[in-house]
């Protein structure tokens, strides 16, 4: 395989597949990387193989990434898949790990292209088995047409709730609750963005469709929930849901959470660039440029690692980096600035709705308000009151706490608790949490063997890396 | 601005013990940093605690500093997360056996009855998870580990408590040394005076030395840890491999901890460390050589951290023969955090001019003076340094 490339793409979701594509049509060479047996990313998972049965749930907005899946397949560009990126160096330097097998190559331009998450939540109980995030019902039914065990709660906020749970009444599984965690004052902040919004009325009323689709739906529908909780003693057999002071518990196998998407950041945590705080959805995101550049020349962000805005963005702000690249390396065409200019019009246009959606769906303030006895790291088995009793003795920075705890630490490297991490730790101090930065992350960003180590191919370490990486 | 009677620059463990046990003779200390306490070496160190094959001089400190750790409770309130694991060093091959027998020997004749040959069979079951032809070792049994982060937290709280304050975010961009004590100039506080100042900026020391008009030949150094998931109990102690460069443990919570004195490369200018995975494979590559470990051994992450260094990896502890009443405690070389509470007791006894209870013999800058054109002509070689590869 060869070890030199122009571009490397991390990430086969529309973000990375469209900008990987692109770069290869215009005469590139490309590499991309993905943890996953086809391209596709979260939202198209397994595009290229879907059962019909599945399909038909699922509906047009998946199968747009069928053209975009083939334009990659077509486009040239070497496409690895099960390749987990485990490192990115500043001068372009990725190490990958496929088949157990670990291989370091070097790209003119990295584009990480790596997506969103749920946001991990701790709430009591949600460690039992049977809780699962929503959108990871999504992932498990794209990937294997597997479907969760009924009767199911679903609980939280946002849009993906209510996709899924659309989803789940096609497949006939029984959602006998639906708790939304919404504040019915985000109305309120959302109304200033609703203007712009309403330019795009097909978006709005496709989202009251669903609203009125998933009350129907369900057994029950209950608004204005302020939080809840999983009980169990080995599995979730019941869900209690707290409104107005007030408990309703209802039997459940499954309970579905979502709490938002938030961008991932691993690698550029990794590579120490700047980020920044989101007040409203309340997550760090890498501080890029509108081609998704960053302050290092050789890494580009693209698609929703930069910045939730969802599937369409995302394909858009690929293909708008792809163009950013091609210029930088003397590759561009005579029509790209044209093109350029019509892609970020487009995506202006698909962002209408995105400021309104978001202060909609702005995480609840009592996110953070768990209970001390729940357990916030799940890795190292770190509980609120081990994190609330640290913050007390005055240790004032994410780092420090992570030292102590060992809140962090494990093999997931604080994918599942640094937000949790930081948002309670805002509370606890009164701190604004942009003033709480996000979690250090150091390679392997995935884990790897240790045999694996010993016999990676690794390129020489040269100067550069030396004083540059 | 009053003075004070010592600032510590640098509040790693050397500032916050050496400050700690000043403050409870009754002076006024500070200590300053210019990030936050435990920051660097000291709080993301591996957290060895090791006598096993410590250098001879500085048997007296790590025979000192152990009796310390054993009872941290009561000195600094916590136990700073110290247990006994024992530490041991198994031999590949006959002739290994005969040095570390060597070894045991010498430090019997220095009155110190703490390493223990073991045979093969002992190894075994102490270690199972050493390869086949290792044919003995030795072993220390009080030796242990402790949780850097939990002990420069201990030490902070205990020194707030004995009357010292610490300044976090306070970086010293000056020192004027006068002929009533030091003004020193800072990023957040101004201008604060001291009849006496300590270097204890470890990794940074050379560079304030030089800002105070001495020399000292401390460079930054990176080393690098490897951690894997959890495993089920495989070893109790620490366990190293006589000539080569490897520590190999198992922490509390099931986590194995690989090291050996491999490097991370070095910013200075952000004063940050990136791991080197040419040293990391060079540290995994020996960790299979010697242990039986297999594929589902795998590493969750690396970690790294920043220590001064001198050319012949022996700290300087003593006045500056240049600047008078500039004390400089720093130079650990990877091996200085199980040193700590005793190096903090000794500064604190030279600082109000007491007889410690050990001496400096062989810590003092001025060794350097004498040979500084032998050691800059002919460095000792790096290969078996640090605290985790220490077999000097
Ligand atoms: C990865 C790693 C593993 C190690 N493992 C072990 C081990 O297992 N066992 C062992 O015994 N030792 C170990 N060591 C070595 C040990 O950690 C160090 O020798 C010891 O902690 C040094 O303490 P210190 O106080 O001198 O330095 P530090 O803890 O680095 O403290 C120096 C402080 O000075 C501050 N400073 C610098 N310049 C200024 C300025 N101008 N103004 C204000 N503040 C300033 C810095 O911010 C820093 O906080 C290891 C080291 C590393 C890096």
């Amino acid at each position: 395989m060869k070890t030199k490339w122009e571009v490397i793409v991390v990430g086969a979701g529309p973000a990375g597949m469209a900008c990987a594509a692109s770069c290869a049509e215009q005469g590139m060479g490309v590499l991309v990387l993905d943890e996953q047996p086809s391209p596709g990313g979260q939202i198209y998972r397994n595009i290229e193989r879907q059962r019909d049965k599945v399909l038909a749930v699922l509906g047009q907005e998946y199968l747009r990434g069928a053209g975009l899946a083939t334009r990659l397949r077509i486009s040239g560009a070497e496409y690895k898949p099960l390749s987990k990126a485990w490192k990115v160096e500043s001068n372009g330097r990725v190490c990958f790990s496929e088949n157990g097998s670990s291989r370091e190559v070097q790209g003119k331009r990295v584009v990480l292209a790596i997506g969103a998450m749920e946001r991990p939540v701790p709430f009591s109980g949600w460690t039992l088995p049977g809780v699962a995030e929503a959108g990871g019902v999504d992932a498990f039914l794209k990937s294997d047409g597997l479907v969760p065990q009924g009767p199911v709660a679903i609980a939280g906020s946002g849009p993906i709730m209510l996709l899924v749970a659309g989803h789940l009444n096609k497949l006939g599984v029984e959602v006998n609750s639906f708790f939304d965690t919404t504040p019915s004052l985000s109305v309120l902040s959302a109304l200033p963005h609703l203007l712009p919004a309403l330019r795009r009325v097909d978006y709005l009323a496709k989202g009251v469709a669903m609203l009125m689709e998933t009350r129907k739906s369900v057994g029950q529908y209950k608004r204005g929930v302020s939080h809840y909780e999983a009980v169990g003693a080995e599995h979730v057999t019941a869900v209690v849901a707290h409104k107005h002071g007030k408990a309703t518990t209802v039997p459940a196998s499954t309970l579905l959470v979502h709490e938002g998407i938030i961008p991932r950041t691993e690698f550029t945590r990794q590579l120490r660039l700047a980020h920044k705080w989101d007040g409203v959805q309340r997550y760090w995101y890498p501080d890029i440029d509108e081609d998704g550049r960053t302050s290092l020349p050789a890494i580009f962000v693209a698609g929703d690692s930069g910045f939730v805005h969802g599937g369409v963005a995302a394909e858009l702000k690929g293909e708008i980096t792809a163009l950013a690249i091609a210029a930088e390396l003397g590759k561009g065409g005579a029509f790209n600035e044209k093109r350029q200019k019509s892609l970020r019009k487009q995506l202006a246009h698909e962002l209408l709705t995105r400021s309104f959606v978001d202060a909609m769906y702005s995480p609840r303030p009592n996110l953070s308000a768990v209970d001390d006895h729940v357990t916030v790291c799940r890795c190292e088995e770190v509980t609120a009151k081990t994190i609330r009793a640290l913050v007390s003795s005055g240790q004032t920075a994410p780092e420090q706490v992570k030292a102590v705890s060992r809140c962090g630490m494990g093999p997931c490297q604080g994918r599942m608790c640094s937000s949790s991490l930081i948002e309670i730790m805002a509370s606890e101090t009164g701190k604004n949490a942009q003033d709480l930065p996000p979690l250090n992350v150091r390679p392997p960003v995935r884990n790897i063997g240790l045999g694996e180590l010993a016999n990676a191919t690794l390129l020489p370490h040269n100067a550069a890396q030396k004083s540059s990486s | 601005m009053k003075k004070v009677d010592c600032i510590f620059i640098g509040g790693g463990l050397m500032g916050l013990a050496s400050a700690l046990f000043m403050a409870r003779d009754g002076k006024k200390v500070l200590v300053l940093d210019k990030d936050c306490t435990g920051k660097h070496a000291s709080g993301v160190n591996a957290g060895g605690v090791r006598s096993l094959k410590r250098d001879i001089a500085e048997l007296p400190y790590i025979h000192g500093a152990l009796a310390m750790w054993h009872n941290m409770e009561k000195i600094v309130g916590s136990d700073c997360g110290f247990y006994q694991t024992g530490y041991l060093i198994a031999a590949e091959d006959d002739q290994a056996m005969r040095e570390l027998e060597q070894r045991a020997a010498q430090t019997r004749e220095l009155g110190y009855d703490n390493e223990m040959l073991i045979g093969r069979d002992r190894l075994r079951e102490l270690a199972p998870i050493v390869r086949e032809h290792c044919v003995g070792g030795i072993m220390s049994v009080k030796d242990g580990h402790a949780s850097p982060a939990e002990t420069c937290r201990a030490f902070h709280a205990a020194l707030v408590g004995a009357g010292g304050v610490v300044h976090n975010h306070c970086e010293v961009v000056g020192i004027d040394p006068g002929e009533n004590g030091f003004c020193v100039h800072t990023t957040s506080q101004g201008k604060l005076y001291a009849e006496q100042v300590v270097n204890c900026a470890g990794a940074w020391a050379g560079k304030l030395a030089h800002m105070i008009g001495d020399t000292l030949p401390v460079e930054p150094v990176g080393a690098s840890v490897l951690v894997t998931a959890r495993m089920p109990r495989l070893l109790h102690p620490f366990v190293a491999v006589q000539g080569r460069k490897l520590w190999f443990n198992q922490a509390r919570n099931g986590t194995l901890l690989i090291c050996g004195g491999y490097l991370a490369d070095v910013d200075m200018e952000k004063g940050l460390t990136r791991m080197n995975f040419h040293e990391l494979q060079a540290c995994a590559k020996v960790a299979y050589d010697l242990f039986a470990v297999t594929d589902d051994i795998t590493i969750v992450r690396s970690w790294a951290g920043l220590d001064g260094e001198t050319p012949d990896h022996f700290p300087i502890i003593g006045y500056s023969n240049k600047v008078p009443g500039l004390f400089h405690v720093c130079g650990f070389s990877k091996h200085g955090f199980a040193l700590s509470p005793m190096v903090g007791q000794v500064v604190s006894a030279l600082l109000q001019g007491k007889k410690p209870e050990v001496g400096i013999a062989g810590f003092e800058v001025e060794r350097f003076d004498r040979v500084s054109d032998l050691v800059a002509s002919n460095p000792i070689p790096h290969e078996n340094c640090g605290n985790l590869s220490n077999y000097k």
